[in-house]
């Protein structure tokens, strides 16, 4: 089994260094060859999932954490700051 | 008298008859790990740290007594703490400071811990030796050119040269419990949902687990006690009905041929000195079957990866994390530029793993073969637990890696988790239990595994063991 790695990391938004992918598609292949054992197993037939309900109560609590929760973003007059994203 | 050189129920003792108080203890801990070249901590926090005992010192002189009031604890950095920087030991998240703490730290504030610091994991606790550390790889106190196991490999060296009586870590795959067989600890990774998971950050939702390491068995126990329970921050936590001790007379240890397949024989040696002894106390031997074991390290990686490809989604250093100084042509490019620079190579290699085999193509592939796999081996569990009661296995198969193994053989090194992962697969609470011998003056460890719910009578029995070794 293969991947193709620079497709699949794109789609998981990361890049590798061009110099080191031999070496990460060399490690990734080792643990999709391992994992080859699991195909013998046969899951024709269907299990189904089933929840619980581990919903809780909808109850506000103190809220309004803007400047601890900003204090990790890169901010500008307050709010985060990005790229340009409409033209 | 070197007071950093005992255990959590002597503290305990000391810290109640007022021999010394919470102050004094911190001090002799904190100067001990500021001194320390194992880098085990990312981060000491002596400010936080004293002023921690000295309420604990307040509390202590107004009549409370027990638990962990007063005890130092180190805390692994994958564990959030309000004010004090959680790293992950990545560069994704070097000058994060959290807004909240873990319901663990929470807890363990509110009785009165003292939170020495934040120890050293592979980046995001993937990896088995430390190596995938931003901050640099720990070492093992026995002896530096080995690794000290991981991802935990901060909070079990710590324990083990006497840094912290006690520590927090997390458990995904073996995360706790390899690293505390490497250097010589106590450790339980509890039963699933006994300890809340929020504020540890995500990796693998449904195999993460917060564990303790401590030189007792006793400190363990204390530390489990106080930050077990059900909360309502993490909807797969419960109160999990506590089993109650089991007797020794009688009691029926399940061991299989498959776990001493590639073990080196020091470590089958120890492991079978150990059953001798529990025999010699009137347990008895079971034979047991666990087939599904050849299935358990690939379901463990297709799952982990699976699961930790989306929860590492959320960072994007849009809103904390990592922000490339390099100019971006938009915020995808920008969030793929935080992400690539942010994320060390194992961590990037899990994602993809993960991202692939969620993918359409080849989800039912490998995705649902794991599950099922995953079913395969709780039923073996199932099947085993009618015949015995415990389960009794070594934990790790060799000695502890030289450094350099894992960069060469990430697949070599995973290999050491095979008896772990089975139980991180079923939600099952197990213990490593250190015994000496078996690599020369590195100790090495036994696994004891049990049904949900033993979490304090496995540890009861490691105290056991330990105090017989």
């Amino acid at each position: 089994m293969t991947i193709d790695t620079k497709h699949t990391a794109a789609l998981a938004k990361i890049a590798f260094d061009e110099t080191a992918l031999d070496d990460v598609e060399r490690k990734i292949a080792d643990v999709m060859k391992d994992a080859e054992v699991l195909l013998e197993i046969d899951t024709s037939e269907e299990e189904s999932l089933s929840l619980a309900d581990t919903l809780r109560e909808d109850i506000p609590k103190e809220g309004n954490l803007r400047d601890e929760i900003l204090a990790g973003a890169v901010t500008k007059d307050g709010c985060v700051s990005v790229p340009r994203v409409v033209e | 008298m070197d007071i950093t050189a005992i255990s959590y129920e002597e503290h305990r003792k000391n810290l109640d008859s007022g021999k010394y108080s919470a102050i004094e203890l911190t001090l002799a801990y904190l100067e001990k790990a500021e001194k320390s070249d194992l880098n085990a901590f990312i981060t000491i926090d002596r400010d936080g740290a004293l002023s921690a005992a000295e309420e604990a010192d307040r509390r202590l002189s107004l009549g409370e007594r027990g638990g962990v009031l007063g005890i130092p604890v180190a805390v692994k950095d994958n564990i959030v703490t309000k004010g004090l920087r959680t790293t992950c030991a990545s560069r994704m998240l070097e000058n994060y400071i959290p807004p909240y703490d873990a319901t663990a730290i929470e807890k363990l504030r509110g009785l009165g811990a003292v939170i020495i610091g934040k120890t050293n994991l592979d980046e995001f606790a993937m990896g088995c030796t430390t190596e995938t550390s931003y901050f640099g790889r720990t070492l093992n106190p026995y002896d530096k050119n080995l690794t000290p196991g991981g991802s935990s490999g901060g909070s079990c060296a710590a324990v083990a040269a006497g840094l912290v009586p006690v520590a927090l870590g997390s458990d995904t795959g073996g995360s706790i419990r390899q690293p505390a067989a490497f250097c010589g600890v106590f450790a339980i990774n509890p039963t699933y949902g006994k300890v809340s998971r929020s504020g540890l950050v995500a990796f693998a939702s449904s195999l993460d687990r917060i564990g303790v390491a401590a030189s007792s068995a006793m400190g363990a126990k204390a530390f489990l006690s106080a930050i077990s329970g059900k909360d309502p921050l993490d909807a797969t936590s419960r109160d999990v009905p506590d089993i109650g001790d089991f007797t020794l007379k009688g009691l029926r240890i399940g061991i299989a041929d498959e776990f001493f397949e590639g073990c080196a024989e020091a470590i089958a040696d120890e492991t079978l000195k150990v059953l001798r002894l529990l025999e010699s106390l009137g347990a008895k031997a079971v034979k047991i079957s666990f087939p599904s074991l050849k299935y358990a390290l690939s379901a463990y990686h297709i799952i982990s990866s699976a699961e930790a490809s989306s929860n590492l989604a959320r960072f994007d250093g849009i809103r904390y994390g990592h922000r490339t100084s390099d100019a971006a042509s938009g915020i995808e490019d920008m969030i793929t530029k935080n992400r690539s620079e942010g994320f060390g190579e194992e961590v990037k290699r899990r994602i993809v793993i993960g991202t692939h085999v969620l993918s359409v193509s080849d989800k039912d592939k490998y995705l649902k073969k794991a599950y099922a796999a995953r079913d395969m081996i709780k039923a073996d569990y199932d099947k085993a637990f009618d015949k015995c009661d415990i389960i009794l296995s070594p934990t790790v198969v060799s000695a502890p890696y030289e450094k350099g193994l894992f960069e060469k053989s990430p697949v070599s090194v995973y290999y050491g988790d095979r008896l772990l992962v089975p139980s991180s697969l079923s939600g099952l609470p197990s213990v490593a239990v250190p015994v000496e011998g078996a690599n020369g003056d590195i100790p090495t460890s036994v696994l004891l595994t049990a049904r949900a719910g033993a979490d304090l009578p496995l540890l009861s029995l490691a105290e056991l063991i330990g105090g017989a070794e």
